[in-house]
């Protein structure tokens, strides 16, 4: 398996998860079947997304989905984009959108 | 040496692996003249025009060529299908259309010629190029 390959690690309480890899088009269904448990989470949500290499529009609708999803409940907050992933965030307008970019120090 | 800067390589529209193995194949056609925030962006556009073509076009396969003019690199991508013509409607839907407005964003430059059914065959133009020029003195 390549090491980019899409990948994505629950936390025990299912308030969050650890992705890694490339998100693109292609493994969007497994995304969205892996993150579904986040769905019905009952307060914020936080991804780590510092290994995350790529994401494409079709993660980025993910992203969006999420936050909606948990909107009535907390916040989805993005954390340590690598500064292309976090640029992507920012052109894709999730900022505007309710979702907390936490850029981390020294990532 | 002529057509050193190009290279076309063709892909399975089926592939599973096709979005992963056109940006390695951008982003070694451009190392040699891209910065690599510069090869980000430009395999962000790739991916979305690629993604397009699989999921709205009904092409069997999608053929990308990469040119290189002076410092810029111009990515082609090309299918056999139909482009399936759709406005942007403010809808309140905050995902339509951000695959096209993220390919237009990354780039420098880009058009698109429609495929039709009477005249089949998207092509996609989208051009980066070097943020530094690298001598204002150079003859033009």
């Amino acid at each position: 398996m390549a090491d980019d390959a899409f990948q994505v690690e629950l936390s025990d309480d299912l308030d969050g998860a650890r992705l890694s890899g490339e998100l693109d088009l292609l493994v969007y269904e497994k995304a969205d079947v892996a993150l579904s448990p986040l769905f019905e989470a009952r307060g914020d949500v936080t991804l780590d997304v510092s290994n995350l290499t790529f994401i494409d529009s079709s993660g980025i609708r993910l992203f969006v989905r999420l936050e909606r999803g948990i909107r009535d409940r907390g916040v989805l907050h993005l954390r340590g984009p690598s500064p292309h992933i976090a640029r992507v965030f920012e052109v894709a307008g999730l900022p505007g959108l309710g979702i907390v970019i936490d850029e981390v120090e020294g990532a | 040496m002529p057509d050193a800067g190009i290279a076309t390589k063709a892909y399975p529209a089926a592939s599973t692996s096709l979005l992963s193995d056109v940006r390695r194949f951008v982003a070694a056609a451009s190392k040699p003249y891209l910065g690599q925030p510069s090869i980000h962006d430009l395999t962000l556009a790739v991916t979305e025009a690629c993604a397009n073509a699989i999921r709205h076009s009904g092409t069997g396969e999608i053929r990308v060529t990469v040119h290189v003019e002076g410092a810029c690199v111009e990515i082609v991508v090309e299918d056999d299908g139909v482009y399936r013509m759709t406005l942007p409607v403010m809808d309140g839907d905050p995902g339509s259309h951000r695959g096209m407005y993220l390919m237009a964003a990354m780039v420098d430059d880009f058009s698109l010629r429609r495929g039709t059914a009477a005249n089949t065959g998207t092509t996609v133009r989208l051009t980066k190029c070097a943020s530094v020029t690298p001598s204002l003195s150079s003859p033009s």
